[in-house]
């Protein structure tokens, strides 16, 4: 399994870097082409965030696997001004005033796991995880191995 | 950015992403939708501004299609990224507000369930009145097919119940031995829910218990509603002993006076 990736955030040059290499780790672990365009678009929120808040940041990805699902992590970091209400940050869109749901929460609802540390003064590490839907091969190999596994008990 | 404009922008960009496929032309999708989502244009609008833009590609000399109908594909993926990110929101606006709504109809609910406690505690046999009305209440408020409620302290042991027969509305109160079958069947724990009636001392008065409910499983809200409606059952049946002669309570006040 691939190793951690990261890439310095600086400029949109770097954004477009880091789209693209989640898009390959995503096609590396099996992720569809619309699942991968959804990390992609979360990232790109995140990357946004931390060039218009903090100048610079990097933003690291990696590859997960738990009994047997695989998934990705992204952890997004800067040292910036930090967010001093995070619950709202990231919970306010678009029922909010005049909010349309883009930026931090967007990426939230993109995702299956999101989290947001935060003070102020102190910068920002947003971590999100998305896993790989199974397909209908992997749950019959799933099957066959968990009887196979109760035959040999 | 109106749609005239949205058209020029997105056919270049697609035709830059057409002639050099790669993670900056998705990129520039992405933008374009976003800025779409922003400049309030419908997705109607963005999926005719792609198709005149594929169009436009396709017909040009020497194009490759199959390649022309990729790079369609993936560019529209990615720009209609944005309209997703609303829809989850729009998703998630709607739940909070049918949350709202059922917390609103609970709080109605909980208000009649004061006013009928109220007047049931001035009634004749009021106490076995007061049983009933939490058992109803409590089972149509949480939509559960049996409620059973029960005082076991040692003031006169009672129990009440509600039960819900089936799709029609018809409820009914069981007898003693229907009651203790039904609830004597092994429940799965997510089809059972119990809270118990305090007094205002801590002291177990008895127990209020829902059985089966009507769709899916019990939540935590449906938890927290039930510990809820105790509180205030317990309340209802403390005050009320308080105030019936010939009750430990009474007897009790009484003596201390």
């Amino acid at each position: 399994m691939r190793d951690e990736i990261v890439v310095s955030i600086r400029s949109d040059q770097d954004m477009v870097e880091a789209r693209a290499k989640c898009r390959r780790l995503a096609d590396d672990l099996g992720f569809s082409r619309t699942d991968a365009t959804l990390i992609a678009t979360a990232i790109s929120e995140i990357a946004r965030n931390i060039l218009v808040h903090a100048g610079r940041g990097e933003i690291s990805m990696r590859p997960l696997c738990d009994d047997g699902r695989y998934g990705m992590t992204v952890v997004a970091r800067d040292s910036g001004p930090g967010i001093r209400d995070v619950a709202r940050a990231v919970k306010s869109g678009f029922a909010s005033r005049g909010g349309l749901g883009l930026g931090l929460p967007g990426a939230r609802r993109l995702m299956d796991k999101f989290d947001v540390e935060s003070e102020p003064g102190e910068g920002t590490t947003v971590t999100m995880t998305k896993w790989r839907a199974v397909d209908d091969l992997e749950r019959l190999r799933e099957k066959r191995r968990r009887r196979a596994g109760g035959a040999s008990s | 950015m109106n749609t005239i404009e949205l058209k020029a922008t997105y056919g270049t960009a697609f035709h830059n992403h057409v002639v050099g496929p790669g993670e900056g032309g998705l990129r520039a999708a992405y933008e374009l939708g976003r800025e779409a989502v922003g400049r309030g244009l419908s997705l109607l609008d963005l999926a005719e501004v792609h198709h005149e833009a594929l169009w436009s590609e396709i017909c040009l000399e020497n194009a490759d299609v199959e390649a022309v109908l990729r790079a369609g594909g993936e560019f529209f993926l990615e720009s209609l990224s944005a309209y997703e990110m609303v829809r989850r929101g729009f998703e998630e606006a709607n739940q909070t507000a049918l949350l709202q709504r059922s917390r609103l109809d609970m709080l109605r609910q909980l208000s009649d369930f004061l006013a009928d406690t109220s007047l049931a505690s001035d009634s004749v046999g009021s106490l076995e009145e007061i049983l009933r009305l939490i058992a109803e209440q409590a089972r149509e408020l949480i939509g559960a097919r049996l409620c059973v409620v029960s005082l076991t302290d040692d003031g006169m042991p009672l129990t009440a119940s509600s039960y819900s027969a089936g799709q029609s509305d018809e409820t009914r109160e069981l007898d003693a031995k229907k009651l203790s079958a039904v609830a004597s069947l092994p429940h799965a724990p997510e089809a059972r829910i119990t809270a118990a009636l305090s007094s205002l001392d801590g002291k177990e008065l008895g127990s209020l218990e829902l059985f089966d409910k009507e769709e899916g499983d019990f939540t935590a809200v449906d938890r927290a509603t039930l510990a809820h409606v105790s509180q205030m059952a317990s309340a209802a049946v403390e005050r009320l002993r308080l105030h019936t002669p010939g009750t430990p309570e009474t007897d009790r006040r009484e003596g201390s006076t």
